[in-house]
């Protein structure tokens, strides 16, 4: 029973609960909060974007063509001669 | 002064106490609860033009206000979890603030036992939480917060009727420990 009293009061402790009004500065915060300038300039951040794309397709490029463009280094052909003497049969 | 800051200041108007409760209700604390409605407000101004008028605007703001602050409170909980020496005396400090806030908008005499509620609301699940806020808190009907919840009307009275159950459930615990110290 005194558990249930006590379960009761709390759920019903908000009854009657008034509605609170905010600081009257608040508005004059929120005003300055959307007229302020963002630290970087939209400009700005799309030259930074725009230089990072190039920068990635420059290395794509590069990364793709790297291959066939190459001509086989002495170290690789000394290689493959080493693996034909040491053939087994 | 332009239309649109008329516009802004008529809605600022009309919204401010019913943000700012919301936001107090989850929080229960006045500077979080001022955060928050800076937030919600500075959301609105920019989405102003976006807007239309599929929902009232109300449920909107509400949506906004709800959601801000969920976020507001993920946030800080994850700033808890990851706090390193110096930041230890803030979260102290926090904890004593939650246990000794008196919501503004309650009598003086049910001070002690709202602590209580809203020390074990905190535990209730996010949908639980907002649909007992909405309903016991703000005194939203169930169609009007399955509207803010996006839900259908029996999974707010579903939800409802959870949050209360956990609720009991979670006081019964309390009523032990404040036994014991009695």
């Amino acid at each position: 029973m005194e558990q249930e009293n006590f379960i009761h009061d709390i759920l019903n402790s908000t009854t009657g609960i008034t509605k609170v009004n905010p600081d009257e500065d608040l508005f004059l915060k929120i005003e300055q909060r959307i007229n302020e300038k963002p630290l970087v300039s939209m400009k700005t951040l799309w030259l930074v974007a725009a230089s990072i794309i190039i920068l990635i397709s420059l290395n794509i490029i590069v990364l793709a063509t790297k291959d066939t463009s190459l001509p086989k280094s002495s170290t690789a052909e000394l290689e493959n001669s080493i693996h034909k003497s040491n053939q087994l049969y | 002064m332009s239309d649109s800051s008329k516009h802004f200041q008529l809605l600022y108007n009309q919204y401010k106490v019913l943000v700012y409760n919301v936001a107090l209700h989850y929080v229960q604390n006045i500077e979080d609860a001022e955060e928050i409605t800076q937030d919600v407000f500075v959301q609105v101004h920019h989405s102003m033009e976006k807007f239309r008028n599929n929902a009232s605007i109300k449920t909107w703001i509400y949506r906004i206000a709800i959601n801000k602050s969920l976020d507001f409170i993920k946030h800080k909980n994850s700033k808890k979890r990851f706090f390193i020496f110096g930041s230890k005396v803030d979260s102290e400090k926090e904890l004593n603030n939650a246990s000794t806030f008196e919501h503004p908008g309650i009598a003086m005499e049910q001070q002690e036992n709202a602590r209580i509620l809203f020390q074990v609301l905190e535990e209730l699940t996010e949908n639980q939480r907002t649909a007992f806020i909405l309903s016991k808190l703000d005194g939203l009907s169930n169609p009007e917060i399955s509207e803010i919840m996006q839900l259908s009307i029996s999974s707010v009275e579903s939800l409802i009727f959870r949050a209360k159950a956990s609720l009991q459930e979670k006081l019964s615990t309390k009523f032990a420990e404040y036994r014991k110290k009695k």
